[in-house]
């Protein structure tokens, strides 16, 4: 008998003990009432196939080398089929993503209230639902009616991320991952590189060994789990104070996959704790109260760091990495807020809550490596003696304030005043790194660009707010109001901005059967001068890190517009009907103020020098502002429920939405012998900051989503039939266009005549990313018969249909070659000597699925 | 700075205008009326009210506040037991029916705001506080659009959705996201898409961020900011870091859509486009498919390359994975 099996019998049978003897328990009361719980026991049987791995015909071919079988030719034309590695089983698929559904017996709920124990007005109430399952939750109450609860909650809640995970690492220990030494001897001997045509020709013995290793490794689930219990104490001494105490301990653990810049993707291991409680007190009486309280959390992560060994060198100097990982940190806030009415129309509230964050881990040295150089005062870079710090003593203070005064003149009339303020300011200490290690491959470089200071940043949030509301008729009324937000902000491209918000609405009741509803709401965003450019120079460095003149959309200019409409009608007793329709559209600045252009050139003329290179073509001749540009989205939705007879529901929904993002970008890269410089910028690390490379992009979203269903009532409600279909129906396109390729969006003026090769040589960028689709199909058909009037067996059958098409998951594999022969980082040694040609994925997806679920069920009242 | 001075003086001129509003009514004496008085003050007690209303009388022995009431009352409001909310009941008695009471039915005489004073009696402390000037108080939405007391609840497409185990078991609809879903439809759809919280699944559900009753906070979150609601499940993206990522810091809505998204991890935009809304490239090739001395083409335009390794998996986050943050010494760009 496995471990599980054993925990479930046992478990099972505390339950069934506890449930008799609750029920015993429960008939023996004082004062009997009809229903004292229930309890529903089933047999499941579930399955299902997992597909969808990229197969014949879809955007993107099988990468060599994986299973053999001819690869695309340059020449174009259809692909050979072929299956893309490793197909995973059902029992690990996406239908189980945050749920858990064992063949067999299974405890669907169970229910068991206990009422006015032992004639005190005593409750004791217990709940679960799914137990002994990996999403398991239970709920107990025991609490005199009006003056104290007691609660203790458990649950459960799984999160599987991937089924198709593998990887050459060991994790020797909590976070250590390392590799066996054959095969580190074997990959760190094979060719750093090979040309496309020996890996198509399979005659790369790199990519053949590798792949070689990963056809024995078996594959694995990542995934998480959360438990956590709560306890909470609810007492109410009087009819004015309420006591409220509670604390949580959350424990979450398992894996999730995690890249790092080494060019290695892991299983990072989660093993997080996190405690919280809350005590507040509450005392009021009528028209007025006050609330105190304190809630602290504290995170802790039990493994603070990622190390592993690169497969791909045997220098034992220099052959490890590490990340460091979440740091475990304590936040603590004091709320206080209170309501009164001032005079009989005139209500105040506020509250204020103060709270701290700390964080103090120590630091990680520069370097995992013994290896790694040049170390400020000739410290080893491996040890915390060469930093300038040992840790943050990272403190933020947080100080939330709210106050409202709501007032009704008259019966018809009221007004509402609102003042926000959130104020996040961070106190941690400003360090300054005199340079960086970038990865642990790497040497320590110092000077020019690569010092860094971390500094402190945060902000200070204000807002007003005005409403008035004038009830026209019984339950018709229209608002108007007014709103002003003020944002400061600290290191960042703009110090404040502020945004005023007219909002209107009105509601109305034509008859008592309709209700129709409108808002809309306009806003200005208006952005105060930018500082060129804090954002640009990240972190304190230097150099050409950002390009000048992105205006980044959360503090950009920006007009936005919001309508919505309501419709509700019920001609009908039996029949209702609603439709909404909604749109926000944002539109931000797409160019720059003169001022704002100037300064921009010129900073990027000083930072082309500051970088030894020259610019030679205006940078920015059209002052064009980058990034995004407009946000729109709409959708419009229907909602019917009809019940021609008592003994016939039916319903249906259908909504649709749509998402477009629009955004303006720039190609700029540096320098490298590969890619011989068009004469844009000369040097050894400049940008091409060349408007030619400028390009246009739009993100769209199509959502689609129906639902019908019917409930069929039965021998005076004995017996329901209930079925329901619904499809949610997604897909995604991000197309892209150079601007200088189009006549129409070249912006710019520079003449394609003038691009003989585009700057960047077949430039990144302005092709199309492949369509993603996505729909989820689900069908539920349950029977339930009352036999008796405290038995009711169930027969339910679930059909579920998942289809993922992404191009961006569908067809990882855990090495997928890399034929890049001479690009400028296959070789670098920052990657622990590998470069593009030795990245190694987990081959992390999560595919299509279909699945059946046949239950049969009873449940049992007492 | 012109456009904020405007704004600024705008704004003065609006609160001028809205305080004196109430002045001038009351100094027109309008403010002496209010709302109207309840009716004449004569209780005949719970028992009586079961004469005629046995059905009703049942269900409400069957939950927490009929079992206050009727067995242990605190405050003398309560010991009225029925007449506590619907208002003394002797003219409705004497008068077998035919002088109403207050009633909480869609279809009631009473105004919405008299409907929810009765309620706001006893339910006004707590979760309440904030209810007056509310998004749901202003805009009419009566207590009974979400609970009912009497009424047993109707069943609609059974198992569609789960819900955190709770004993408030008294909506107008069999789950309370459902109760939501009869104004916030799109947040119905949103749910069936395939990046989402466990919401269908029953382990979260609308008032674990947000609480309809009114908050001072923006759109009814029970805390005090966005990413104050999602660090109560995510408190390792908390901080302080010693690189914060300022958007993240700020706001995690500026990047994800927590009701729900078909793009992974609840982003709004797919990776790198996401990225490349405040960030250029900076020698980061982002082809899915580009750069390659002899590429082979699926179509007329897209090339295949592993140049896409910064494109495919995770995108940018395959090497910036510490994107929430980093406490690295040398995390500067949230690599490590």
């Amino acid at each position: 008998m496995t471990n599980r099996a054993l925990s479930k019998s046992f478990a099972l049978s505390v339950a069934v003990a506890g449930l008799l003897l609750f029920s015993t328990v429960a008939f023996c009361q004082e004062e009997s009432s009809e229903n004292h719980g229930s309890v529903e026991v089933g047999v499941r049987q579930n399955w299902g196939t997992v597909y969808g791995r990229a197969t014949a015909n879809s955007l993107f071919p099988s990468f060599p080398a994986t299973t053999g079988g001819a690869y695309p030719q340059a020449s174009g034309g259809p692909f050979t089929a072929q299956a893309l590695g490793y197909t995973p089983g059902f029992g690990s698929s996406r239908f189980f993503e945050y749920r858990d559904m064992p063949n067999g017996f299974y405890v669907k709920s169970f229910r068991a209230d206990l009422d006015n124990v032992l004639g005190r007005n005593l409750y004791v109430k217990v709940q679960g639902r799914d137990s002994i399952e990996k999403d398991q939750a239970y709920l107990l109450t025991v609490g005199q009616y009006g003056k104290a609860k007691f609660q203790f909650r458990w649950d459960d809640t799984p999160h599987v991320f991937t089924n198709t995970a593998q990887s050459l690492f060991i994790q020797t220990a909590p976070g250590y991952f390392n590799v066996s030494a054959p095969i580190q001897t074997t990959l760190a001997a094979g060719a750093s590189t090979c040309t496309y045509q020996q890996i198509v020709g399979g005659t790369c013995g790199l990519t053949n060994t590798i792949n070689g290793l990963f056809s024995t490794v078996t594959p694995i689930s990542l995934d998480v789990r959360r438990r956590t219990a709560t306890a909470s104490f609810a007492w109410t001494p009087t009819a004015n104070w309420d006591i409220r105490t509670s604390y949580a301990q959350e424990n979450e653990s398992g894996s999730r996959p995690f890249g790092n810049a080494s060019g290695f993707e892991f299983p990072e291991p989660i093993k997080y704790r996190t405690q919280q409680f809350r005590v507040g007190a509450e005392y009021g009486g009528h028209h007025w109260g006050v609330q105190v309280g304190v809630v602290g959390s504290i995170f802790d992560n039990r493994i603070s760091s990622l190390t592993f060994v690169s497969p791909f060198s045997t220098n034992a100097t220099l052959n490890q990495g590490r990340t460091d990982l979440y740091p475990s940190n304590t936040a603590i806030n004091v709320p206080i807020a209170g309501a009164f009415d001032l005079t009989k129309y005139v209500r105040v509230m506020g509250s204020i809550v103060p709270g701290w964050m700390k964080q103090n881990d120590a630091f990680l040295p520069y370097s995992v490596n013994s290896g790694t150089t040049g170390c400020p005062g000739g410290q080893p870079c491996n040890s915390v003696a060469a930093l300038p710090a040992s840790s943050l003593n990272g403190s933020k203070t947080t100080l939330a304030m709210n106050y409202t005064v709501a007032t009704k003149p008259i019966h018809r009339l009221s007004f509402v005043a609102r003042y926000r303020s959130y104020d996040y300011y961070n106190d941690s200490s400003t360090i300054a790194f005199p340079g960086v290690v970038v990865t642990d491959g790497a040497t320590f470089s110092s000077g020019g660009d690569n010092a860094r200071v971390s500094v402190p940043k945060g902000f200070d949030r204000k807002n007003v707010e005005f409403e008035g509301s004038w009830q026209f008729r019984k339950d018709d009324r229209v608002k108007v109001g007014y709103a002003l937000e003020r944002m400061d902000r600290q290191h960042r491209d703009i110090s404040r901005t502020q945004e005023g918000t007219f909002s209107t609405s009105i509601d109305l009741n034509p008859n008592k059967m309709t209700l129709v509803r409108f808002s809309y709401k306009h806003s200005d965003r208006t952005p105060g001068p930018y500082k060129n450019n804090d954002e640009s120079y990240l972190n304190g460095e230097g150099g050409t890190a950002q390009m000048f003149a992105f205006r980044r959309f959360d503090e950009a200019q920006r007009t936005r517009d919001r309508g919505e409409a309501l419709l509700q009608v019920s001609p009908l007793q039996s029949l209702t009907f609603s439709a909404v329709f909604s749109t926000d559209q944002n539109a931000y600045a797409n160019h720059l103020t003169a001022t704002e252009c100037a300064e921009t050139n010129a900073e990027a003329v000083a930072q082309a020098a500051l970088s030894s290179a020259t610019l030679v073509a205006p940078f920015n001749p059209s002052c064009l502002s980058y990034g995004l540009q407009k946000d729109i989205s709409s959708s419009y939705s229907f909602d019917v429920n009809y019940s021609p007879i008592a003994q016939l529901v039916f319903f249906g929904e259908f909504s649709h939405e749509r998402f477009n993002y629009q955004q303006r970008g720039r190609d700029r890269t540096y320098v490298t012998s590969l890619q011989a410089a068009p004469a844009v910028l000369t040097g050894v690390k400049g940008a091409y900051d060349d408007p030619s490379n400028d390009w246009f992009s739009w993100s769209n979203t199509h959502i689609n989503t129906y639902s019908a269903g019917v409930d069929i009532y039965m021998k005076r409600k004995k017996a329901v039939l209930t079925s329901f279909y619904s499809l949610s129906a997604a897909s995604g396109d991000i197309l892209t266009t150079l601007l200088s390729d189009s006549p129409t969006m070249n912006i710019n003026n520079v003449t394609t005549a003038a691009l003989v090769t585009p700057a960047l040589a077949g430039g990144s960028g302005y092709y199309n990313y492949p369509s993603t689709t996505n729909r989820l199909h689900q069908v539920v058909t349950s029977v339930k018969f009352a036999i008796t009037k405290n038995i009711t067996p169930k027969i339910e059958y679930r059909f579920e249909r998942y289809d993922q098409h992404d191009w961006q998951s569908d067809i990882m594999l855990p090495y997928m070659s890399a034929y890049d022969p001479g690009s400028s980082y296959s070789t670098s040694a920052s990657r622990l000597g590998g470069g593009a040609q030795k990245y190694l994925y987990l081959g992390a997806d999560a595919p299509s699925y279909q699945s059946h679920v046949l239950s049969g069920s009873v449940e049992w009242r007492f | 700075m012109d456009q904020a001075r405007r704004m600024g003086r705008a704004v003065r001129w609006i609160a001028l205008v809205f305080a004196a509003c109430p002045l001038l009514i009351a100094a027109a004496g309008d403010a002496g009326k209010g709302p109207s008085p309840g009716p004449a003050v004569a209780y005949i007690g719970s028992e009586r009210c079961a004469d005629c209303h046995a059905a009703q009388f049942e269900h409400l022995k069957q939950t927490t506040m009929g079992k206050i009431f009727l067995r242990n009352p605190r405050t003398p409001l309560e010991k009225q037991g029925c007449e506590a909310c619907h208002g003394p009941g002797a003219a409705h008695a004497d008068s077998n029916g035919k002088i109403g009471l207050i009633r909480f039915t869609k279809n009631s005489p009473q105004p919405i705001e008299l409907r929810n004073d009765q309620c706001l009696q006893c339910h006004e402390k707590g979760n309440r506080l904030f209810w007056r000037g509310s998004t749901h108080e202003s805009r009419g939405v009566a207590c009974t659009s979400c609970h009912q007391v009497h009424t047993e609840q109707t069943s609609v497409a059974a198992d569609r959705f789960q819900e955190p185990l709770s004993e408030n078991r008294q909506f107008v609809k069999p789950t309370q996201m459902e109760v939501c879903f009869q104004c916030h439809q799109m947040r119905r759809a949103q749910l069936q898409r395939s990046s989402h919280m466990p919401f269908r699944e029953g382990k979260v559900t609308c008032s674990s961020c947000h609480n309809p009753h009114g908050t001072p906070n923006p759109k009814l979150l029970i805390e005090a900011t966005v990413n104050d609601t999602c660090y109560k499940c995510h408190a390792e993206r908390r901080g302080p870091f010693l690189w914060e990522h300022p958007p993240v810091m700020e706001n995690c809505l500026n990047c994800h859509d927590a009701h729900g998204s078909t793009n992974p991890t609840l982003l709004k935009v797919r990776a790198p486009r996401l990225c490349m809304q405040c960030h250029d490239v900076s020698g980061h090739n982002s082809d899915p498919l580009s750069l390659s001395p002899n590429p082979p083409r699926i179509s007329a335009n897209q090339q295949i390359s592993t140049r896409g390794l910064r494109v495919i998996n995770r995108s940018c986050t395959n090497c910036h994975a510490q994107i929430h943050g980093s406490n690295h010494p040398a995390g500067s760009r949230y690599l490590r």
